[in-house]
């Protein structure tokens, strides 16, 4: 598929826009709309051409606004930073039709690839740095092992850093409101599967 | 699970609950005192999740958010899958030269640091690729906690490996 620069516009609806600008204390996107094979994403390029390129991966339920101060100190350090959202947080977007899909450690990669595909016919950056909080750590893992098969067009990222990566995950019995919950919940449908994301949901700031 | 949240679209409210539920513990807490360390920091992050997941009167809530959450948690970090992505680490540092840094706070627990720091210090004896660095006093939401000490160690790992 080919990858397209887009507007905020013919990203979302105008009911869309107003709500997660509103999430934001009225900040509008403050970076650009990529059209990529699963969607849309908002990313981010703070000191382009200054120096090697370290991309910022951040964790469930923030965007790159996590990353702002972080961000600011590694371009005055000499680095160009491009930061960008996952699909569904902040102001990227899925594309498909339903609001729940499988979104798996392919879809970051692929989401990733997409961007740097982008980024590098753009700008002619290539990463020299992933640097992934949380969730984001599994995505910097996950890239890299793809990036080294062969067949690969795209060569591995030479470092990685993780910030506490999401590979452990705290021992629960049962969040609260399961507590409360699961009676009911369970004449509804009770499954293996089901019991663990739903316990996992506990563990969902990761 | 996902065919409750589409059949019952109310029932989402409980995915932005548990996220919240979950971020009590993803801030510092002094041992001794049990306060939170960065409580200014943890308090506007709290602000703000309360006005994404809509529990703040008269604004919506993020129109995306608690179903992406739902979708990531379902296929990416459920604990089944955990040990998968470990392994997945240790192929590629098996596999590839590229050099791995895990800064860790040790008093993450929401990727619990005392249960198993020592796992990963052995990865650090076991690949040359690999090292550790522990951040005194910061939990898991580093980020927000104190974003100077990653930049610091981020610009150090940087610096040193990238010349």
């Amino acid at each position: 598929m080919s990858l397209q620069s887009v507007t905020a516009t013919e990203v979302f609806t105008q009911e869309e826009l107003a709500t997660i600008t509103a999430c934001w204390d009225e900040s509008k996107p403050q970076g650009k709309f990529l059209k990529d094979r699963h969607g849309f994403t908002h990313y981010r390029l703070d000191g382009s051409g200054q120096g090697p390129m370290v991309v910022l991966c951040h964790g469930l339920g923030t965007s790159m606004e996590a990353f702002e101060k972080i961000s600011e100190d590694l371009v005055n350090s000499g680095y160009s930073v491009l930061k960008y959202d996952y699909y569904g947080h902040g102001y990227s977007k899925y594309g498909g039709k339903h609001l729940f899909f499988a979104y798996n450690s392919d879809m970051f990669v692929d989401q990733l690839d997409d961007l740097l595909d982008h980024i590098e016919k753009e700008e002619g950056a290539k990463p020299a740095a992933i640097c992934g909080h949380s969730t984001g750590g599994i995505v910097c893992v996950a890239a890299n092992d793809r990036w080294s098969k062969e067949g690969s067009k795209r060569g591995i990222v030479p470092k990685l850093i993780l910030i506490s990566p999401a590979f452990y995950a705290k021992k629960v019995s049962c969040p609260r409101f399961a507590q409360l919950k699961l009676i009911g919940f369970s004449i509804w449908k009770k499954s293996d599967v089901d019991l663990i994301v739903f316990n996992n949901l506990h563990s969902s700031h990761l | 699970m996902t065919l409750l949240m589409k059949t019952f679209p109310f029932a989402r409210v409980l995915i932005g609950d548990s996220y919240m539920e979950a971020g009590e513990i993803a801030f510092a807490k002094d041992p001794e005192s049990k306060m939170t360390i960065y409580a200014a920091e943890e308090q506007k992050k709290k602000d703000r999740d309360l006005v994404l997941f809509g529990k703040v009167k008269g604004k919506k809530k993020h129109p995306f958010l608690a179903e992406a959450i739902l979708n990531i948690n379902s296929h990416t970090l459920r604990d089944d899958l955990l040990k998968g992505h470990r392994e997945l680490l240790t192929k590629v540092l098996k596999k590839t030269k590229s050099e791995i840094l895990w800064i860790w706070g040790n008093l993450d627990a929401t990727v619990p640091f005392e249960d198993n720091i020592e796992e990963v210090k052995n990865w650090e004896e076991d690949f040359d690729n690999f090292e550790v660095s522990v951040q005194d006093r910061l939990g898991h939401e580093s980020p927000y906690e104190n974003p100077k000490i990653l930049s610091g160690a981020c610009v150090s790992f940087l610096t040193r490996t990238l010349s």
